[in-house]
C-alpha cells in the first residue's frame, strides 16, 4: 500500500487549498424549481428603486404623477421593486408557475422602518399578456407603490397564472378557487423571499383588489378565513362578486363597457376548468372571431390592434335590438357572441333564474361570491363608484352589501360610493369623494367619463379610501 | 551542471504523434464517430450520429527541426473536422436552452433574451469556424526548456485532462459536468507558453498577451507542476483570468494523482472553480445595457453566472491486452452556491483494439442531476447541453469507432 501514500498526502493538500482559499464567491440566489405551489423560485430580484426625492422630482415635469400624488399623498418611503416567481395552480389544478411584484418600503421615515404590515393587491383584467406588477412603468403598480408601498406597506402583487413569465397557455380569469389560490401561493412564496429583499414583515396582512383584483381579493380573504389564517382587515374594489347575476345583466343585454375582451378571457377560463361551455367555440363565438378565440387573451399585441385587425370587435357584444338607447354601441353586426347561444343562456335564465343549467350560468354562479354561504370574520370596506359602466355597482357592490349586511355585525361591512356626495362633516371619506367629483369634472364631457370612469377615474380613490380603511388598523394589535 | 532539460513537445495525452526525424513535416489525424443516444433532453431522447465521442475529430500538420546543440523549432496546426456534416464546430442538442437556474425568476423578456440572443447562441464549440480551432502554435526549444506561442492548451486542463482516467475522452470524463457554464479554459488565445522537463518531473508556465486588435480574450495566467513515476504520478495545474475590466474571473485550480500496478491504473483528480464574476460579464452587462435591461437585474444575471465549485473525479482501468480496456469512473461536482446544483455522473468505458490504429468502444454514462442541476452527457468534442429541466436526470450510450493516422 505504500504507493497511496503520496496519493492521500496530495489529496490532503487539495483540500487544505481548497479550504484557505474560500470567501471572494458570494452565494447567491437560492432556487426553488420545483414549482410546488407556494413556492419561491429564485431570490427575489430588485428591478428599480424609486425615493421620496425621485418621486418629488419627477413629479414636477409628469402631471400624470403630481396628480396620483395629489391621491396618494407624498411618498414617505423609498419604494423598491422586486420581482419574483412563485409555484401555483392553473384553472383545473394542473401544475404551473407564475410571476408578481414585491414591493418593499425602507427609509428613515417611521412609517418606513420597524416591521410593516403585509398588503395582497390583486389586479385588475389585463388584456397584456406581458402585466407585470413588479415594473415601475405599469400603471397600476405605479399607482399601488405610490398609495401603499411609500406609505410603509409591504405589497405583495401578483401577476396571476397565464401572464408574463407564467408557463399556462391560458389565464383563469375569475375562477374563484384558482385566483385564490394563485394569490395566496404569490403570498407564501413572497414570504419566503422577505428577509432576502430587506422586508421586515410585521403581523398584520392586509387584501385589497381592484376590478378582477376585487373580485380576487375577496376570493383570498374568503380562502383565507377558510384556511384558518384570516385577514386583519380587507378592502374590495369595483369588482364582480355577484359574477352569476353580473353575467345574466350581460346576456340580458345591459353590456359592460369592455365586454367583448371580457368574454374570451371569461370563456376560455371555463372552458379550461370545465369543459362544457362549449362543444368548440364556433358554437358560442361568430364565425370571424370564433378561430384561435381560446388562445387571444391575453396577449402581447393590443388590444387596440386586435380591434382593428378584426380579431375582436371593439364593442358590438351582440346582434339585434339593444334593449336601451344608450347600449346601442354594443348592438351589431360583426358581432361576437352567436345569437343561438345567447337564447340559449336567455331560455336557461327566464326558466330557471337562480337554479341554472346552462353551463356557462352554472359556471358564473358556482364562482358567484354571493354564492358560497360564506360569512366573513374579518371587516371589509367595498368600494366603488355607482355609474360603473363595466363593472355594474348595483349588481355588483350593491348585492354584496345586501348579502354581507345580512350575514355580518353592524359596521363590519362598510360601503363607499365614491361617487356621492359627503354625507356631512363627519363623513371619514368626504375628501375622497371631495376628489373624485374634482377628477370627473377634470375628465372631459359625459362620454369621457364614462369612458375613463372604471380604468382610471375610481382605483386612486377608491386604494386611497382602502389605505384610510387599513390605517385604522394598525394600531390594534394584528 | 548535470541536469538535463528537455521539452515535452505536446501536451501529455494530448494528440502526440511520433514525429521524430532531424527535420520533418507530419501529417496526422483522428476520425472519431459513433451513434449515440441520449436522454432526458426536452425533446426526449435523442439518438444521434456523433463525431468526436470518445476523441474529437482532427487533422492536422505537425513540423519538426532539429538544429543541433539542443535547439528545435517546433510547430503544430491542428483542425477539428465534424464527421455527421464535415463542418468546423457544433452545437449541443439542447440548442440555445438555458439551464433553469440562470434564467429562473427573471422576467419573461430577459429570460427569453438571454436563451435566445444574450447567452444561449454562445453555447457550442468553436462556433466561429475557426480553421485550426484545436491548437495552432510555434514554438522553440532550447537546453533550457521549450518556448511556445499560439493558441494551446491551458496548464489546469491539461493537468485535468492527465488525471482524469478518461483522459477527457467521452461522456465519462470528468470535464463533461463543468460545462455550462466553463469549469475550465480548455484552449487559449495568445498565450506564451514556457514548458520544462527534468527528469519525472515538469512544469509550464503560461500568460496570454491581450493587447491586439485580433484578442477576443482576457488576460489568462497559468501553471503547472507534475511528477510522472514509473508507478505513481501526480500534478497541480491552475489557471487564473480577469474579465475585461481587470476583475477576477474563472480561476480552476486543479490537483491529480494516479498510480498503475499490474494491469490496473487508478486516478483521481481534484478541482476547484471559482468565477467571482462572470469571465465574460463585462461585454454582458454592455449588451444588457443596451437593451435598457435595468441594473439591478443585470446584476442579478451576472451573479448567477459566478461560480464556487468543488470537483471530484475517481476513475479505475483495467487493461486486458488484445482483448482491451475497462475504464470505470465516478465524477462529482459539488456546487457550494446557494443554488446547489450538484451533479454526479458515472459510468464505464470499454475500448477494444481492432488493430494499432482502429479501435471500436461502447460508452455508458449516467448523470445524476440534484434538483437545480442539469447537466446533459456530451463527447470528447462536443457539448451536451441541458437535459429538459432541473433536476432531470440522462443516461448517454455510445457505440463508434476511432480510426488514427
Amino acid at each position: 500500500m505504500r504507493t497511496w501514500k503520496p496519493v492521500a498526502s496530495a489529496l490532503a493538500v487539495a483540500a487544505l487549498v481548497a479550504a484557505c482559499g474560500g470567501g471572494d464567491v458570494d452565494e447567491g440566489s437560492s432556487f426553488d424549481l420545483t414549482g410546488t405551489p407556494g413556492s419561491l423560485l429564485a431570490t427575489p430580484t430588485a428591478l428599480a428603486s424609486l425615493t421620496p426625492q425621485w418621486y418629488a422630482e419627477n413629479a414636477r415635469t409628469s402631471p400624470t404623477l403630481a396628480s396620483l400624488l395629489q391621491v396618494t399623498g407624498a411618498p414617505r418611503c423609498t419604494v423598491t421593486f422586486n420581482y419574483f416567481q412563485y409555484g401555483t395552480v392553473g384553472g383545473a389544478g394542473e401544475k404551473t408557475t407564475a410571476s408578481g411584484g414585491l414591493m418593499v418600503p425602507s427609509g428613515n421615515d417611521p412609517a418606513c422602518s420597524g416591521p410593516r404590515p403585509v398588503l395582497l393587491y390583486a389586479h385588475g383584467t389585463a388584456t397584456d399578456k406581458n402585466k407585470n406588477m413588479a415594473a415601475p412603468t405599469d400603471g397600476e403598480a405605479a399607482l399601488v407603490a405610490a398609495m401603499y408601498a411609500a406609505q410603509g406597506y409591504i405589497v405583495v402583487a401578483p401577476n396571476y397564472a397565464g401572464y408574463e413569465a407564467s408557463t399556462l397557455p391560458y389565464h383563469p380569469y375569475v375562477n374563484l378557487q384558482q385566483q385564490a389560490q394563485d394569490v395566496i401561493d404569490a403570498l407564501a412564496a413572497a414570504r419566503k423571499g422577505f428577509a432576502a429583499v430587506g422586508a421586515n414583515a410585521g403581523s398584520q396582512l392586509f387584501v385589497a383588489g381592484y376590478s378582477q383584483g376585487g373580485f380576487v381579493s375577496m376570493a383570498a380573504q374568503r380562502a383565507l378565513q377558510l384556511a384558518g389564517t384570516p385577514v386583519t382587515a380587507a378592502a374590495h374594489s369595483s369588482g364582480p362578486y355577484a359574477l352569476g347575476s353580473y353575467v345574466d345583466a350581460n346576456f340580458l343585454g345591459r353590456v359592460a363597457l369592455g365586454a367583448t375582451a371580457f368574454a374570451p378571457l371569461l370563456s376560455t377560463s371555463f372552458q379550461r376548468a370545465y369543459g362544457n361551455i362549449y362543444a368548440s367555440p364556433e358554437a358560442m363565438y361568430e364565425a370571424p372571431f370564433a378561430n384561435g378565440i381560446e388562445t387571444l387573451l391575453p396577449s402581447t399585441t393590443p388590444i387596440d390592434t386586435l380591434f382593428a385587425t378584426g380579431k375582436l370587435p371593439p364593442t358590438f357584444m351582440f346582434d339585434g335590438a339593444a334593449p336601451d338607447p344608450r347600449l346601442a354601441p354594443f348592438f351589431g353586426t360583426p358581432n361576437l357572441i352567436k345569437t343561438s347561444y345567447r337564447q340559449a343562456v336567455l331560455a336557461d335564465l327566464a326558466s330557471r333564474p337562480g337554479a341554472p343549467q346552462h353551463p356557462l350560468r352554472v359556471a358564473a354562479y358556482k364562482n358567484d361570491l354571493l354564492q358560497q354561504n360564506w360569512t366573513p370574520n374579518r371587516s371589509m370596506l367595498l368600494c366603488g363608484g355607482n355609474a360603473d359602466p363595466t363593472v355594474f355597482f348595483d349588481v355588483n357592490t350593491g348585492s354584496a352589501q345586501t348579502y354581507f349586511g345580512s350575514r355580518m355585525p353592524a359596521g363590519s361591512v362598510l360601503v363607499l360610493d365614491v361617487d356621492s356626495n359627503p354625507t356631512g362633516p363627519s363623513d371619514p371619506f368626504a375628501v375622497v369623494k371631495g376628489g373624485f367629483q374634482l377628477a370627473k369634472a377634470a375628465a372631459g364631457d359625459a362620454a369621457a367619463v364614462l369612458r375613463a370612469y372604471h380604468g382610471s377615474l375610481v382605483p386612486p380613490f377608491c386604494n386611497r379610501a382602502s389605505r384610510e380603511y387599513f390605517n385604522q388598523f394598525l394600531a390594534l394589535p394584528g | 551542471m548535470h541536469t538535463s532539460l528537455s521539452l515535452i513537445a505536446c501536451a501529455v495525452a494530448l494528440s502526440c504523434g511520433t514525429a521524430a526525424a532531424q527535420s520533418s513535416v507530419t501529417l496526422y489525424g483522428l476520425a472519431d464517430v459513433s451513434i449515440t443516444r441520449v436522454t432526458g433532453y426536452a425533446q426526449g431522447s435523442v439518438t444521434s450520429l456523433s463525431s468526436g465521442h470518445l476523441e474529437g475529430s482532427r487533422w492536422g500538420l505537425k513540423g519538426e527541426e532539429d538544429m543541433g546543440g539542443g535547439y528545435k523549432a517546433l510547430f503544430t496546426v491542428e483542425s477539428r473536422v465534424e464527421l455527421e456534416n464535415g463542418g468546423l464546430g457544433n452545437r449541443p442538442e439542447s440548442g440555445n436552452q438555458l439551464p433553469d437556474r440562470l434564467t429562473a425568476g427573471l422576467p419573461a423578456s430577459l429570460a427569453t433574451a438571454l436563451t435566445n440572443v444574450a447567452i444561449g447562441p454562445s453555447l457550442g464549440v468553436n462556433l466561429n469556424n475557426a480553421g485550426f480551432d484545436r491548437q495552432a502554435w510555434l514554438g522553440l526549444v532550447t537546453p533550457v526548456g521549450g518556448f511556445l506561442m499560439g493558441r494551446q492548451y491551458t496548464p489546469a486542463f491539461e493537468t485535468l485532462a492527465t488525471f482524469d482516467i478518461m483522459n477527457t475522452q467521452s461522456a465519462l470524463s470528468a470535464g463533461q459536468i463543468v460545462t455550462i457554464p466553463a469549469g475550465v479554459d480548455i484552449r487559449y488565445n495568445n498565450t506564451l507558453q514556457y514548458r520544462v522537463v527534468q527528469g519525472p518531473w515538469s512544469g509550464s508556465l503560461m500568460a496570454s498577451l491581450n493587447g491586439g486588435a485580433s484578442s477576443s480574450s482576457n488576460q489568462l495566467l497559468g501553471l503547472s507542476a507534475m511528477y510522472r513515476g514509473e508507478a505513481f504520478q501526480a500534478g497541480f495545474g491552475y489557471n487564473t483570468k480577469n474579465d475585461s475590466a481587470g476583475l477576477q474571473a474563472l480561476r480552476t485550480t486543479v490537483f491529480g494523482a494516479s498510480t498503475q500496478r499490474g494491469a490496473w491504473k487508478l486516478s483521481g483528480l481534484f478541482a476547484r472553480i471559482e468565477e467571482p464574476n462572470p469571465s465574460a460579464g463585462q461585454e454582458l452587462r454592455a449588451g444588457l445595457t443596451a437593451q435598457a435591461v435595468p441594473a439591478p437585474l443585470i446584476a442579478t444575471v451576472l451573479d448567477r453566472l459566478k461560480q464556487d465549485a468543488h470537483l471530484l473525479h475517481l476513475g479505475a482501468r483495467y487493461d486486458m491486452g488484445a482483448a482491451g480496456q475497462l475504464t470505470v469512473a465516478v465524477n462529482r461536482l459539488n456546487d457550494r452556491r446557494n443554488a446547489n446544483a450538484d451533479i454526479t455522473s458515472y459510468g464505464a468505458a470499454y475500448t477494444y483494439p481492432l488493430s494499432r490504429r482502429t479501435t471500436l468502444y461502447g460508452v455508458l454514462a449516467r448523470f445524476s442531476n440534484s434538483a437545480n442541476a442539469q447537466a446533459a452527457p456530451g463527447g470528447n468534442s462536443y457539448l451536451g447541453g441541458v437535459t429538459a429541466a432541473a433536476g432531470t436526470d440522462s443516461t448517454s450510450i455510445a457505440f463508434g469507432m476511432r480510426h488514427s493516422f
